[in-house]
C-alpha cells in the first residue's frame, strides 16, 4: 500500500517517561517532611511534560532543601550555602536548552544567599525556583531563620525569636524585573502541583514560596492556616494558577486577582495573617538575561575565528 | 571536589585586607594554593608578560578541560593595567572550546571513573543521555554518591592529587637566563621578569656569576629545579610580597618568615632558598634589585661551594 514495504516502520525513536524515570533513590528526609511532597510534585511535572531526564538539572544550596538533587534522577548540582541561584544562572547562561529546577530554603535563599536572590530574580533567567520554607534551620537542628515566627524558641533564641519574620513574597515583589511570583502550601498537593506547573510553563524566573512543614522542629507553626482554611486567600483568575474543584471547595475565601496588577499583589502579600496562595504576579515580557548571554551559541568555528580576527585588528598596528 | 573545569584569573593587588587596591603585589600565591578547607589541588599558572597573559588563558582553558578542575591564572596590577606591543596572534581553531559533547554517555561508566595512574576521568555533560549524576561538594564516590566512609574520601583526595602528578610529568624544566651554573641564582615569577633579567644582565656585564630563572607553572612546580639549584652557590627569590628582613629584630634564619615562592621552593627542594621581597606597592626598579644582589654576592665571599653543602651544614 502506498508503495511502502511491509516491514517498513517509522524510524522515530520513541521514549516515554514514567515517575520512576525521575526517581534517584530513597529520599532521606524525615518521615512526613513536606519536602517529600515537593519532590513528588516536581517528578510528576517532569513526567507529565515528558522532559528527558538528561535535560533536567536540579540545583540546590545547603540545608534540608539541598538534598533535593540527590533524589532526582537527572543532572544535579548540590552546591554551597546560599549559592544555588548563581550556580543555576551559570548553567543557564550557556545552556538555555536545559530545564532548571532550583530547590532552596529560607536560610539558604533569604539569609546567606540573599544577595544572590535579589540579582538572580532580576536576571529573570528561565528556571523554576522553589523556596522550601519551613521557617527554621532544620538540617542544623533548629536555629532561627529569617522566616522564624516571633516567639518560636530555637537554639539561637531559646526564649523565642525576637524579630518579625521576613515576608518572603512581599520582599520579592519589591525586586526589579520580576516575572513570576507565587505562593503555595505543601499540605495541599493539588494546589502545589498546579502552582509549580504554572511556574514550569512560565518563561523566565518563576519564584514559588512553598510553606513546608518540618515535622521535627516546626510541626505546628502552620496549624492556624491548616486548621482554618478560611484564613487563607485563594487567588483566582483566568491568568492565574488554575484551582481544581476540590481546592476551590476547601479554600472558600476566593480573591479574584489579576496577576498583572503589581500594586494589588503587594497589598495581598503584605497581609501576614490572611496569607494568599496562588499567582501573585506575572509579567511574561520581562527581559531574560540568557537571551543576551546565549548569543553566538552554535556559531561555526570559522565565523568565531573571523570575529576574533576582527577584534585583534582593532589593536594591531 | 566537583571536578568542573574552571578558569579563574586572579589579578593580585596590594594586601593585606583592602590594602593597596590599585597597587601591585604578588601576595596571593599561598592563598590561591591553600586558602580553602581540606586538600584541593589545583593548577596555578603565572604569566610573566602581557603577551603571555593572552596565550595563557587559552592554555588554562585547555588544562581545565583536560584535567577537569580549576586552573588559576595569577596576574597582578602591573600586567593587568600595563601596555606592551607583541606579535599579533593568529586565531586558531584550537583556541576555542569544543562544542559540548551531547552524545550518549557510555553505559556502565561512572561519572568519576578515575584512572588509577593519573586520576583523570571523563566528565558527563548535562544533556548527555545516561550520564545523569549529581555534583556535590560533599565527599563522594566514583558514582558521585555522597559517601562519608573513610575509604571514599581518601580515594577521592588521592585521585584529585594524582592529576597534578600527571600534569607534572608533561612539563619540561625551565630555561636559565644566563649561565647554567654560578654564584647566585635569582628565581622569580609573574610581572617581575623584565626587572630581574635586566638586573642580572647588568651584574653579569660587571663580571658577576649571576643567573635567573622565571617560573610559569607554580602548581605543579616545573621539574628539574633541584638539579638547576644545585649548580649555584646560593639561590634566592625576588618577589613582591612580604617577608621578614634577615636582620630584623627577633628574626633568625630558622625563625624567619619567607616570601611566598621561597616557602614553596624550600619545601619542594629542601634547600636553603633565600629571598628578598618588598610590599611597597610599586614595581621594583632593576637598580634596586642590583643593589640587593650585590649585597648577597658580597656575603657569598668565603661561603660554601654550592647551596647543597650549605643546606647540609645548616
Amino acid at each position: 500500500m502506498f508503495g511502502l514495504k511491509t516491514d517498513w516502520h517509522p524510524d522515530v525513536p520513541q521514549r516515554s517517561f514514567t515517575l520512576e524515570s525521575y526517581e534517584g533513590g530513597v529520599a532521606r528526609w524525615c518521615p512526613s517532611c513536606g519536602d517529600h511532597g515537593i519532590l513528588s510534585a516536581v517528578q510528576r511535572i517532569c513526567r507529565d511534560e515528558q522532559i528527558p531526564p538528561e535535560q533536567v538539572v536540579a540545583v540546590s544550596g545547603i540545608g534540608c532543601s539541598g538534598r533535593f538533587p540527590h533524589y532526582m534522577h537527572a543532572y544535579g548540582f548540590h552546591s554551597l550555602h546560599g549559592r544555588a541561584l548563581p550556580v543555576a544562572c551559570g548553567i543557564k547562561v550557556r545552556r538555555p536548552d536545559l530545564q532548571i529546577w532550583v530547590a532552596t530554603g529560607d536560610g539558604d535563599c533569604c539569609s546567606i544567599g540573599a544577595g544572590h536572590w535579589l540579582h538572580a530574580v532580576r536576571y529573570n533567567m528561565d528556571m523554576t525556583v522553589m523556596l522550601l520554607d519551613n521557617s527554621v534551620y532544620g538540617l542544623t537542628k533548629k536555629q532561627t531563620s529569617p522566616t522564624t515566627p516571633v516567639g518560636l524558641a530555637t537554639n539561637t533564641h531559646p526564649e523565642g525569636a525576637w524579630l518579625p519574620p521576613l515576608n518572603v513574597v512581599e520582599t520579592v515583589l519589591g525586586f526589579t524585573n520580576i516575572s513570576f511570583v507565587a505562593k503555595t502550601v505543601d499540605w495541599n498537593p493539588a494546589h502545589m502541583y498546579q502552582t509549580l506547573h504554572a511556574a514550569y510553563c512560565h518563561r523566565g524566573l518563576s519564584f514559588v514560596q512553598i510553606l513546608q512543614r518540618c515535622p521535627t522542629y516546626t510541626p505546628h507553626i502552620f496549624d492556624e492556616w491548616r486548621g482554618n482554611p478560611d484564613s487563607i486567600r485563594l487567588l483566582v483568575h483566568e491568568d492565574g494558577v488554575p484551582a481544581d474543584p476540590p481546592v476551590a471547595k476547601m479554600y472558600r475565601n476566593h480573591v479574584e486577582h489579576d496577576p498583572s496588577d503589581l500594586d494589588r499583589a503587594r497589598q495581598l502579600a503584605a497581609d501576614a495573617e490572611r496569607i494568599p496562595i496562588g499567582l501573585l504576579y506575572r509579567n511574561p515580557d520581562a527581559p531574560r538575561y540568557e537571551d543576551f548571554t546565549a548569543r553566538g551559541l552554535g556559531m561555526p568555528t570559522d565565523e568565531k575565528l573571523a570575529a576574533l580576527d576582527r577584534e585583534l585588528d582593532r589593536f594591531a598596528i | 571536589m566537583a571536578e568542573v573545569p574552571l578558569v579563574v584569573v586572579v589579578v593580585q593587588r596590594g594586601g593585606p585586607s583592602t590594602g593597596l587596591p590599585t597597587k601591585v603585589e604578588q601576595g596571593d600565591l599561598l592563598a590561591v594554593l591553600y586558602g580553602a578547607p581540606g586538600d584541593n589541588p589545583k593548577i596555578v599558572l603565572a604569566p610573566a608578560t602581557i603577551e603571555e597573559c593572552f596565550h595563557f588563558v587559552v592554555l588554562a582553558r585547555r588544562l581545565a578541560e583536560s584535567f577537569r578542575g580549576p586552573v588559576m591564572v595569577l596576574t597582578d596590577a602591573n600586567l593587568a593595567t600595563g601596555v606592551s606591543p607583541f606579535p599579533r596572534p593568529r586565531p586558531e581553531a584550537g583556541w576555542l572550546a569544543p562544542p559540548a559533547d551531547q552524545s550518549p554517555w557510555p553505559e556502565g561508566m561512572t561519572p568519576f571513573d578515575w584512572d588509577e595512574r593519573t586520576g583523570l576521568s571523563p566528565r558527563p555533560v548535562p544533556g548527555q543521555r545516561g550520564g545523569e549524576y549529581v555534583l556535590t561538594g560533599l565527599a563522594h564516590n566514583r558514582q558521585g554518591k555522597v559517601a562519608y566512609d573513610s575509604t571514599s574520601n581518601q580515594t577521592g583526595c588521592e585521585m584529585r592529587s594524582r592529576k597534578l602528578g600527571a600534569l607534572r610529568q608533561t612539563l619540561v624544566p625551565p630555561v636559565v637566563h644566563g649561565d647554567e651554573e654560578g654564584d647566585l641564582l635569582v628565581v622569580g615569577w609573574g610581572s617581575t621578569l623584565g626587572a630581574i633579567e635586566e638586573a642580572v644582565d647588568c651584574l653579569r656585564a660587571d663580571g658577576h656569576r649571576v643567573s635567573s630563572l622565571h617560573l610559569r607553572f607554580l602548581s605543579p612546580l616545573e621539574p628539574g629545579l633541584e638539579e638547576i639549584f644545585a649548580r649555584f652557590r646560593q639561590v634566592m627569590t625576588v618577589e613582591l610580597n612580604y617577608s621578614d628582613r634577615p636582620d630584623a629584630p627577633l628574626v633568625t634564619p630558622t625563625r624567619r618568615r619567607y616570601a611566598q615562592l621561597a616557602i614553596l621552593l624550600r619545601q619542594r627542594t629542601l634547600l636553603d632558598v633565600d629571598c628578598w621581597s618588598v610590599v611597597s606597592g610599586q614595581p621594583v626598579p632593576p637598580g634596586v634589585i642590583v643593589a640587593e644582589l650585590e649585597k648577597r654576592l658580597a656575603a657569598l665571599e668565603g661561603a660554601p661551594e654550592n647551596i647543597g653543602e650549605l643546606a647540609c651544614s645548616a
